[in-house]
């Protein structure tokens, strides 16, 4: 889909991610002034499920609260949607090393899985996100503030959210990876009425996206 | 004759902008800021719609929103109200019910023939001789109703759903809500205000009568105050929304709203409801008649729009605001007479009424209005003579009531008032405020204040803190309401049609009819009349209708009460309630590669996913002769590891799992409690504790759930994770699969080292993989399940290594082919709600000695009865292709049915599966389908059409 739009694709770890849509510039200024979206799947995703907390605790070095996010190594963040749920979210590729690193064992309780192929990941920024969300999701996007997370319907369809930062508010969004292009066809068609347009990485790394 | 005034302070147009538009195809000029109803009026259009039922002439009536008289058409858009749209260039504008026009309309015959259509007729008419109905029912249902179903292009309008969380909602733009809405967002509040009309006011807004608001100790004119109140929330931060109209209130305060783009679903935390008074209108003979309105249309219409819409007016009058609405009137120059049904009117506004040049005259009653397309005089009867006074214009200025039914909504209740003579509003819940006129208020300006209070209050319940010196202060001015009385007269006896319900056509008469025949409440008046069930949903009309059936019915007005409000309380657009255009759609990671390929696609519940590339029988001969490849990544896929993986998929299958070995495969199907096959698929064991499960496509997401109940009641040292988005899949089938899987990985893929029902984790086109040697299409087949982020990769691998091979892509069609020339079965396809494994031939998978899984107690009780039908594969012998769902006939009785049916190339026939009586299901019985009104003649076969023995999947 990204190279119908006319995506230039660049490396990042085993992934080819759209490095721009034609124009850097263009799309930055897109983020800034209304809204932009970028194709984010490429992060390595780890999903923990069970009894979680000892785990959290051990990356994080202190407890994570439920509906909360954390960085911790260099460029990790971990997610706590529930209780005994949580979305551990790495650069492109380094999935495998942080799932070695959590060392799960089968009675520890505590279940890791990567599920950096499960799911799709979108980030979307710019001042008309609230107008989005609004017309895609019924959670109040005053829980989507950067540094808290929350598993909810948008676009009718379940997903991970996580109030995020790109020079303003930002969300990034995960769902099934069978629902990737659907997904990223609400986000160009509703996006795209509030006169968003696809960013690639190169935009949103240059207004500091957080996991380069 | 109406007319454009000259221009005053407070106009909403810009004379300095014209627009035109097209009314029934005449060219129309207005000007910017104009609604559609004011321009028509400028325009001196006086009938506005045909009515309902009896396709009387309507003109404009309330110019509020509350009525259905002026219901246009508009760019296609059926039932557009035109008083409450603002006029745009080239707008195409129709006036809706005239056959073949509004002016010329042949229906109003109708009118004439009333006497044919007593309440209720659609109820006694037509039904004998029965033949009659069948006859009649296309003219009733083109001649009823309002408005034509919209044009193509207008059906197809896009609409935008929004869901919207602020702290308070304000609904109501008039003094209350300006007020409630800036004190609430000055208090910190996200605040929000939705007002149906184009622009903020309310009342406020149409006049220049001076007004003090006492916190600023300032006169100044209504509109003035009004723009300087909306200003405010500009101030405050509100969110504004005109032309947005609330039109129900559900549970837990969820407010529905219809808004220029789309349906608006808000959440507030705290709701402020100033939906003001409504107007009522009188009961007098031909009280319909164009040129017939209520004096806040008057007001509108001259203070807004600046259009007089009649030079002679009779206002009718009980109360000061008759003499208001006559002094606008006579200021813009029209010759006005005031019909005062009170005996002895006085007061100030009476003698600033007189001393402009208005004509009183007391203890006057309406009789009825004459006139043909508009009204040109009315008959009174005053002071006990009957009198006849010429007009072009007939204002009402009757009873105002509360605009309570969103209150009603939200679950407010209702109690007479008998010093305000209406229903009030009482018991409002939490998180539910009210002010203003809802309330009774009839001062603009303590409407102002006591909105204010509610915006401090709802603020407050929001959880933030307003000052509690502003609270007091603003309780101080608020003083004490007093409202006015306004009697209104009983319905004279009268020749003419008086109408109590403007939208539906309804008549004193009828009701009176309705009251005779045993309809006496006012719940089922309503229903057997219909007053109040049209598109005003009785704002203009249900005060005056109660009063009515509490003179019928001799009860008082409190006993007769108040019918339930529901929503939607506006008209509202059906497309806008389905305003959510989006369709969750499924799709494998693969879908770029099979649209490149040119597949047709098929939706398979959520999924959509190739049905064939070339031609099923193509893709069929290639799977049975060379290789093919089917996307099956849709199938579910479940990582299942701990202590307690084996016990668990002991209690979850009927097969036993615990022996099977590591690097094993079993098929299995999950049963629920009744022993109904509710799943199949695979199951593999990766490790001692380790499983590999694969379930249905469309069975994926509720054995998810299935197995988390589960898990959550037994508790077992397991995990089970749903990997299904994680990992794409590919079926490779076909005697040349082996040779083609040899050229993708290293491992060992002979017979012997992998064979059926054996797995093995190796790497494919590089990638890491469990391969599986199953084969649902029933010849040698690996299916390759590896991380979805390589598919394409792996697909376009498999292309690439067989092309010298002939492989080819095969879709879902042929993959139906196929499994069925094998007799597999698909699980809601071939099963239905009461099937178990013991009727669909897969009672070898049973394993009763174990000591417990689902279903096992059901098919304990059935093991050793005799089974009632069975599943069995046939052949037809003579006719054609039974359809799925064909009945199997067996006597003239319909004793079975067809479940899957094809045409295969293979076994030269055309083959299927049908649940048949069991007695009928020997091999080679004849069975006897009845499908698509022919005789199909088959015969039972009970192993597979083709490769019986299984020798090609298990080479």
């Amino acid at each position: 889909m990204h190279g119908r739009l006319g995506a230039v694709f660049a490396r990042r770890g085993a992934w080819e991610v759209p490095a721009t849509y034609g124009g850097e510039d263009h799309e930055v200024d897109t983020l800034r002034r209304a809204l932009g979206f970028a194709d984010v799947s490429a992060q390595g995703k780890l999903r923990l499920s069970g009894a979680i907390e000892p785990l959290l605790r051990r990356l994080i070095g202190e407890a994570l609260d439920p509906l909360l996010t954390a960085s911790f190594g260099e460029r990790d963040v971990a997610a706590r949607i529930a209780r005994d749920h949580a979305v551990v979210l790495t650069p492109a590729s380094r999935e495998s090393e942080v799932l070695q690193t959590l060392d799960t064992e089968p009675d520890d309780g505590c279940l890791a899985t990567d599920v950096t192929s499960a799911m799709s990941g979108f980030l979307v920024a710019g001042p008309r996100l609230g107008e989005f969300l609004a017309r895609t999701m019924t959670l109040d996007p005053v829980e989507l503030k950067a540094g808290r997370c929350a598993a909810a319907s948008w676009a009718r369809i379940p997903a991970i959210l996580l109030g995020s930062d790109l020079e303003g508010p930002a969300v990034e969004l995960y769902v099934g990876s069978e629902h990737g292009r659907y997904a990223w066809t609400v986000l160009t068609d509703l996006g795209g009425g509030l006169g968003g347009a696809p960013a690639g990485w190169a935009a949103i790394e240059s207004l500091g996206w957080r996991r380069r | 004759m109406s007319r454009r005034l000259g221009p005053a302070a407070g106009e909403t147009i810009d004379r300095t902008q014209s627009v035109r538009f097209q009314l029934d195809g005449r060219a129309v000029e207005a000007y910017v800021g104009d609604t559609i109803a004011s321009a028509i009026a400028a325009a001196g259009v006086v009938v506005t719609a045909r009515s309902f039922k009896y396709h009387r002439p309507r003109g404009l009536f309330c110019m509020t929103g509350a009525c259905a008289s002026c219901m246009v058409r508009v760019d296609g858009v059926p039932n557009v109200q035109a008083c409450q749209t603002l006029v745009a260039d080239r707008m195409r504008v129709e006036r809706q019910n005239g056959i073949p026009s509004v002016d010329h309309d042949l229906m109003r015959a109708v009118d004439r023939f009333s006497i044919f259509f007593p309440a209720g007729f659609y109820y006694k008419a037509f039904y004998r001789p029965r033949f009659m109905w069948p006859l009649v029912e296309p003219f009733i249902r083109r001649a009823a109703g309002i408005g034509k179903p919209p044009s193509s292009e207008a059906a197809h309008r896009h609409y935008v759903a929004e869901t919207l969380h602020p702290d308070v909602l304000v609904v109501g733009g008039g003094p209350a809500g300006l007020g409630a809405a800036a004190e609430a967002a000055r208090a910190g509040a996200r605040t929000m205000l939705v007002e149906s009309e184009p622009a903020l006011g309310g009342r406020l807004r149409c006049s220049s009568r001076p007004v003090l608001d006492p916190e600023h100790q300032k006169s100044e004119p209504a509109h003035a105050l009004a723009q300087r109140l909306a200003a405010d929330l500009d101030e405050a931060g509100v969110d504004v929304r005109t032309a947005t109209g609330v039109f129900g209130i559900f549970e837990y305060n969820l407010v529905a709203a219809a808004a220029p783009a789309g349906l608006l679903r808000i959440r507030p935390g705290q709701t402020v409801i100033a939906t003001g008074g409504l107007e009522q209108p009188l009961a007098f003979g031909n009280n319909d008649l164009p040129g017939v309105m209520l004096a806040g249309a008057v007001e509108r219409l001259v203070g807004l729009h600046r259009v007089l819409p009649g030079q002679q007016a009779i206002v009718l009058a009980g109360s000061d605001r008759g003499y208001q609405v006559a002094q606008t009137l006579l200021a813009a120059g029209a010759v006005v007479t005031v019909l005062d049904w009170r005996s002895d009117p006085r007061g100030p506004e009476v003698e600033r009424a007189t001393g402009a040049g208005a004509i009183v005259r007391a203890a006057a009653i309406p009789i009825r209005a004459q006139g043909g397309r508009r009204v040109s005089g009315l008959v009174a009867r005053v002071a006990g003579a009957e009198q006849r006074f010429a007009c072009d214009l007939l204002v009402v200025a009757g009873q105002v009531v509360p605009a309570s039914g969103l209150l009603s909504q939200a679950g407010a209740g209702s109690r007479y008032d008998s010093e305000a003579m209406a229903f009030m509003p009482s018991e409002i819940p939490e998180g539910i405020h009210a002010a203003g006129s809802v309330l009774g208020e009839s001062d603009p300006v303590r409407s102002l204040i006591t909105g204010r209070l509610a915006g401090l209050a709802a603020a407050a319940a929001a959880g933030r803190s307003p000052y509690a010196s502003r609270r007091a202060a603003l309780e101080g001015l608020a003083g004490h309401n007093e409202r006015s009385q306004v009697a209104v007269p009983a319905p004279p006896k009268s020749d003419a049609k008086t109408f109590t319900c403007l939208c539906m056509d309804v008549t004193t008469k009828e009701m009176g009819q309705s009251v005779d025949e045993g309809f006496d409440s006012i719940e089922l008046l309503k229903r057997y009349t219909t007053l109040a069930m049209g598109p005003c949903q009785g704002k203009s009309c249900l005060a005056g209708c109660v009063r009515h059936a509490a003179k019928l019915t001799g009860r008082t007005v409190p006993e007769t009460g108040v019918p339930t409000t529901r929503a939607p309380w506006r008209p509202v657009e059906l497309g806008l309630l389905a305003a959510d255009h989006l369709e969750p759609c499924k799709e494998s990671p693969l879908q770029d590669r099979h649209i490149d390929l040119g597949a047709e696609f098929i939706w398979t519940g959520e999924w959509r996913r190739p049905r064939h590339y070339s031609t099923p029988a193509e893709e069929c001969r290639a799977v049975h002769e060379r290789v093919g490849i089917i996307d099956v990544s849709t199938l579910g896929k479940f990582r299942v590891r701990g202590t307690g993986a084996v016990e668990l998929l002991e209690r979850l299958y009927p097969n036993r799992f615990g022996d099977l070995k590591v690097g094993r495969i079993r098929y299995g199907a999950m049963l629920n409690d009744q022993g109904v096959i509710l799943d199949d698929g695979t199951v593999g064991r990766l490790d001692e504790d380790e499983f590999f499960v694969t379930t249905t496509t469309s069975g994926s997401d509720a054995i998810d759930q299935w197995i988390g109940w589960w898990m959550a009641d037994w508790r077992f040292e397991v995990n089970a994770v749903n990997v299904s988005s994680a990992y794409a899949a590919i079926n490779v089938a076909g005697p040349m699969s082996r040779t083609l899987m040899s050229r993708l990985t290293d491992a060992d893929v002979s017979a012997t080292t992998l064979p059926y029902l054996k797995l093995a984790r190796a790497s494919v086109a590089g990638v890491p993989a469990i391969i599986l040697r199953i084969g649902f299409v029933g010849e040698l087949s690996y299916e390759v399940h590896f991380p979805g982020g390589y598919a394409e990769h792996v697909w376009d691998s498999m292309l690439d290594a067989g092309r010298d091979l002939g492989i080819l892509p095969f879709g879902l069609e042929a993959q139906r082919i196929l499994r069925l020339e094998k007799q597999h079965i698909i699980v809601g396809q071939d099963t239905d709600a009461l099937s178990t494994p013991l009727g669909a031939g897969l009672e070898w998978m049973v394993k009763l000695d174990k000591l417990d899984f689902i279903g096992r107690g059901t098919l304990l009780d059935e093991t050793g009865r005799d089974m009632v039908e069975r599943l069995v594969g046939f052949k037809v012998e003579a006719g054609g292709l039974p359809l799925e769902g064909a009945a199997l006939s067996s006597g003239g009785k319909p004793v079975g049915r067809v479940c899957s049916s094809r045409w295969s190339d293979a076994a030269g026939a055309f083959i299927g599966l049908a649940w048949v009586p069991a007695a009928m299901a020997g091999d080679g019985t004849p069975l006897e389908f009845r499908s698509g009104g022919s005789t199909i003649g088959a015969r039972v076969h009970l192993k597979p059409f083709l490769d019986p023995e299984g020798a090609r999947l298990r080479s």
